[in-house]
């Protein structure tokens, strides 16, 4: 299939494409954030990614070591209080990593390095569907990398 | 005549042979430059040419249809050249020794050389288009 390279900057683009890939994922998601409370606490994006998590065979999901996690634990309780039979692992990175998505060997996302405080409005976004085998695998080994010295909080 | 079947078994063998070489030292390095596209998405100093020349290998790695369709053609040229020389030199096929069918034969093993080049064009000319998308967007995303 014939990859495709979309360009977003900013929340209002990213939204709708991140919704569609968590609504099509079914295997298996590995994710760096921040979890910009702001993103997703949004409706929309919530019920996509709770659906995701209960849905996927595994969801690992590790925080940038910048976050203040005890915050975060408050601002999107509702990812950290989903039930344990659900398949997601949560982790906190022991240095600031690089914000990338890899879902199914169908997707990856990439976003440009920013500060912890600068607005996701001027963030830019790279989705790439039906990526190429070597941009899954250098994101992959990217997330291995990070999640092997990473801490696991659950 | 025969050194026209000879020029083209020699030319369709080495353009075989140089791809040959090329597949496997990409297949080598294919470790390598996935390690590129790493540092290069988290930043730590490639620079945006060794993440092109990345990305072209790897894109003309994958070709493997193209491969196989090159060493058809490359088997069909050698043995329609091969049928020519030795029938040139032995009349091994009396039918053969009519002007008009040794140029048809001269031609059948000619089309698969040139096919050939054609193909090889078009493998590193995509190759190429493909990996300069990829490095444009992942540089649109460096950029400040």
């Amino acid at each position: 299939m014939k990859s495709q390279y979309i360009r977003l900057v900013g929340s209002e683009q990213i939204k709708p494409k991140i919704i569609e890939m968590f609504n099509d994922v079914e295997y298996y998601v590995d994710m760096t954030t921040c979890l910009y409370p702001k993103f997703y606490n949004d409706n929309a994006v919530r019920n996509a990614l709770e659906n995701c998590i209960k849905r996927v065979v595994k969801f690992r999901l590790l925080i940038d070591g910048r976050v203040d996690i005890e915050n975060l634990k408050k601002e999107v309780s509702w990812i950290f209080d989903l039930n344990k039979k659900f398949p997601l692992y949560i982790a906190v990175a022991k240095k600031p990593v690089k914000h990338v998505i890899v879902a199914d060997d169908k997707y990856v996302r990439l976003e440009e390095s920013h500060s912890i405080t600068e607005e996701v409005e001027n963030i830019k976004n790279v989705l790439i569907k039906n990526p190429p085998w070597y941009i899954v695998e250098a994101a992959k080994e990217l997330f291995e990398e990070y999640w092997r010295s990473s801490m696991v909080i659950k | 005549m025969i050194e026209e079947y000879t020029s083209i078994l020699t030319f369709s063998t080495v353009g075989f042979v140089l791809f040959s070489i090329i597949i496997i030292v990409v297949q080598f390095s294919i470790h390598l430059t996935k390690r590129d596209i790493v540092k290069y998405i988290e930043e730590t100093g490639i620079s945006e040419r060794r993440l092109f020349s990345a990305l072209f290998l790897l894109k003309i790695s994958r070709r493997s249809m193209f491969f196989i369709i090159i060493s058809l053609l490359y088997v069909f040229a050698s043995i329609t050249s091969l049928i020519g020389i030795l029938n040139l030199k032995n009349k091994f096929f009396i039918i053969l020794s009519d002007e008009a069918i040794i140029t048809c034969s001269l031609y059948l093993s000619l089309a698969p050389t040139v096919a050939f080049a054609g193909v090889l064009m078009v493998c590193v000319f995509a190759s190429f288009m493909e990996a300069r998308i990829l490095n444009n967007t992942l540089n649109w995303l460096r950029e400040r």
